[in-house]
């Protein structure tokens, strides 16, 4: 078990490596170096200042070690042009929450109707409900977000006025006689950003889940299982829904990061003030390196979460790692 | 298969030689191939359709032979197509969609950057019978755009589709093909741009190119969101073609190709590219509805095609603002760009059924 840990980890951390590189890279291709948007109309020798104070002037391969030791040894992201000067990592330590907020609601919302959907399909194959539940799947799975968002906005907060347009509100949540104390976002706000990010990975989940289960009731197990004398409802869900479960796992994975650009685009629609919020409204503020660091920190998220997908498939299935030790 | 290979390759010392002799080692290699073919199909399933599997060299070569059974495998599917209700729904609407982007100038009521100074007063008009679909704050015709903007999306999805088929096909092939250490590397490249979930990439290319303090020439600008939506769409095209590369250089005619010296270049393009055509076909109608959605998706958040171009994307940002009082302006193009997404994703999904009956059970 432990050799399959660490074998996974061995496999990401170079991928981790070239994704610096990468956005490295990519923000040395922009048409204005950082000074030019620090100080345009600088003289030349506050250029030059300017230039070694942020150890621009060194060649390229001492910046990209510089770059990723700050990150790896510091944490430190860089700086903001625009929000005068402040570490990039404050931002993040700030957005982020409310970013992740959004993505795990989503992503239960997501699990809470799609598994459920993609059950009742399989076990009742061919059915009305099956046909019309596929029909909606199918919708979804290629209306964009940025079609539904809007489209719910209108319908919902706009038309039946029963949930606000846009917006994020905090609320202080007292307990144990006031003497436990934090914030929750207000439910009120997080509902159609919610659905609007997870309507796609709920049409996935349901497809996959169909599909999964469906192959698995047509196993000898399975019938094993009935002969035995266990019920139809009871083998299903004693042994089926176990097993169907292990693909949609996968699904899982690779949809966190879906959730997580999504977001850009969620927020940017509601008005969340997340990481996705920040890094466009920086867009136009010409501060990059917000956007820089926010990518590279979801680019590492959801690698990190396939990792963690990949070894939690090892754990609840022995046959992944038998393999693994055969190859 | 191994002895084939070494017979072949002991008797040709200069492979030079069997080009000199031309077209008669080349035909009677199809012969040969032909039958391995048909040998392997039978044993797989006896009434599976012989014709679907078929190297399209050989069917070319042996047209004769195989048209005395039936039709040739693209009128087979072409049938399977027509048959199907949504297939041809999907794809008239395409094609529909596909004539107002050549047509828009002819077909618009407006140009496309035309501000109606009549009733521009910085907000939007609802329908008349000047403007059938009302105009956008800055006095543009809505039903001009929309046109217009069908043009723009089609437009950067054809050029983006060149441009990671271009990278994606060639890498996929040259990996699938060569395999080992090459294979591994290209592989490993694919993984990295994977890595970055969606559009990332795509997002922090274009933020970071249009952050300058400069503007941007228009040719600049429109290239580097070509670059960024053909670097991020590549890789799953690479996969594919990879996988059936394969696979396939493990075919007899292929390996006899090699044995008569057919240059890598002369293998990878004559023989087996035509035999991919069918999954690359299917990938890339899905991926022109990925296209477009990312488009829409950049020029929504500000990163995509700049004014005055039109885009879907943006019309439903701008419209945004006005969602209370003028709810045609979002609805609009909101309906016109899932329809096209749908279209392309549905008429994908049916090209696949069509061109590969066995995938459908």
């Amino acid at each position: 078990m432990l050799t399959f840990i660490l074998k996974r980890l061995a496999l990401a951390l170079p991928t981790l490596f070239v994704i610096t590189f990468v956005v490295f890279v990519i923000a040395r291709l922009a048409p204005s170096s950082p000074i030019d948007i620090l100080a345009e109309k600088a003289a030349p020798e506050v250029r030059r200042q300017l230039e070694h104070q942020y150890g621009l002037d060194k060649p390229y391969p001492i910046q990209y070690l510089n770059y990723v030791g700050n990150i790896v040894l510091h944490g430190d992201f860089g700086r903001s042009f625009a929000r005068g000067q402040q570490p990039v990592t404050e931002m993040i330590a700030h957005d982020f929450p409310v970013t992740a907020q959004l993505a795990v609601s989503a992503m239960l919302f997501a699990l809470l109707v799609g598994i459920p959907i993609g059950a009742l399909s399989a076990l009742n194959h061919n059915s009305w409900f099956d046909r019309a539940a596929m029909a909606v799947v199918v919708a979804l799975v290629s209306v964009p977000s940025i079609v539904l968002g809007p489209l719910l906005v209108l319908i919902v907060a706009v038309r039946l006025r029963l949930l606000p347009v846009s917006g994020w509100e905090m609320l202080d949540v007292y307990s144990l006689g006031g003497h436990l104390h934090f914030k929750i976002v207000d439910p009120h706000y997080l509902v159609l950003p919610t659905i609007t990010l997870g309507a796609r990975s709920a049409a996935l989940i349901a497809r996959f889940m169909r599909a999964s289960l469906l192959d698995v009731l047509r196993q000898d197990y399975l019938r094993t299982a009935m002969a035995k004398g266990l019920s139809r409802g009871k083998a299903v869900w004693r042994h089926a829904l176990k097993n169907a479960f292990l693909p949609v796992l996968t699904v899982i994975g690779t949809n966190f990061g879906t959730l997580l650009t999504g977001a850009f685009v969620i927020e940017t629609l509601f008005q969340v003030p997340g990481i996705g919020f920040e890094s466009i409204n920086s867009i136009s503020k010409r501060d990059y390196p917000v956007i820089q660091g926010m990518t590279l920190l979801v680019a590492v998220i959801f690698i990190l979460v396939n990792l963690a997908v990949d070894i939690l498939y090892g754990v609840v299935d022995p046959r992944v790692r038998t393999q693994e030790a055969r190859a | 298969m191994n002895e084939n290979q070494g017979r072949h390759g002991s008797g040709e010392e200069n492979p030079e030689v069997v080009f000199g002799a031309g077209t008669d080692a080349d035909l009677e290699l199809h012969g040969n191939g032909e039958e391995a073919e048909t040998v392997a199909e039978t044993n797989e399933s006896p009434d599976a359709d012989i014709r679907v599997d078929l190297p399209a060299d050989l069917t070319e070569g042996s047209e004769t032979v195989i048209h005395g059974r039936a039709v040739s495998p693209g009128a087979d599917a072409w049938r399977r197509l027509r048959r199907n209700p949504i297939a041809v729904l999907c794809g008239g609407y395409i094609l529909l969609v596909v004539l107002t982007a050549l047509f828009a100038n002819f077909i618009a009521p407006y140009a496309y950057d035309f501000q109606d100074t009549r009733r521009y007063a910085s907000l939007p008009a609802p329908p008349d019978h000047l403007h059938l679909l009302g105009t956008d704050n800055l006095g543009q015709d809505v039903l001009t755009r929309l046109l217009y903007g069908a043009r723009v999306s089609l437009g950067v999805a054809v050029i983006v589709i060149v441009i990671e088929g271009a990278i994606g096909i060639t890498l996929g092939l040259i990996a699938g093909y060569r395999g080992g250490k090459t294979d591994l590397a290209l592989m490993r490249l694919t993984d990295v741009i994977f890595a970055f979930p969606d559009l990332l990439l795509a997002i922090l290319i274009r933020a970071v190119m249009t952050s300058g303090n400069r503007a941007l020439p228009p040719a600049v600008n429109l290239g580097s969101l070509f670059f960024a939506l053909g670097i991020v769409g590549w890789p799953a095209l690479a996969r594919l073609v990879r996988g059936q590369a394969l696979s396939l250089r493990e075919k007899e005619y292929i390996e006899a190709a090699r044995a008569i010296g057919v240059r890598e270049g002369q293998i990878l393009r004559r023989h087996l590219l035509p035999n991919l055509l069918g999954p690359i076909i299917v990938q890339v109608t899905q991926d022109v509805a990925g296209v477009i959605l990312a488009e829409a998706t950049l020029s929504f958040l500000g990163l995509g095609v700049q004014a005055p171009f039109p885009s879907w994307g943006r019309m439903i940002n701008d419209a945004l603002s006005y969602k209370e009082s003028h709810p045609l302006l979002l609805i609009a193009p909101s309906l016109l760009l899932a329809l096209t997404v749908m279209a392309f994703n549905f008429f994908g999904d049916a090209l696949r059924d069509a061109l590969d009956p066995r995938l459908r059970q």
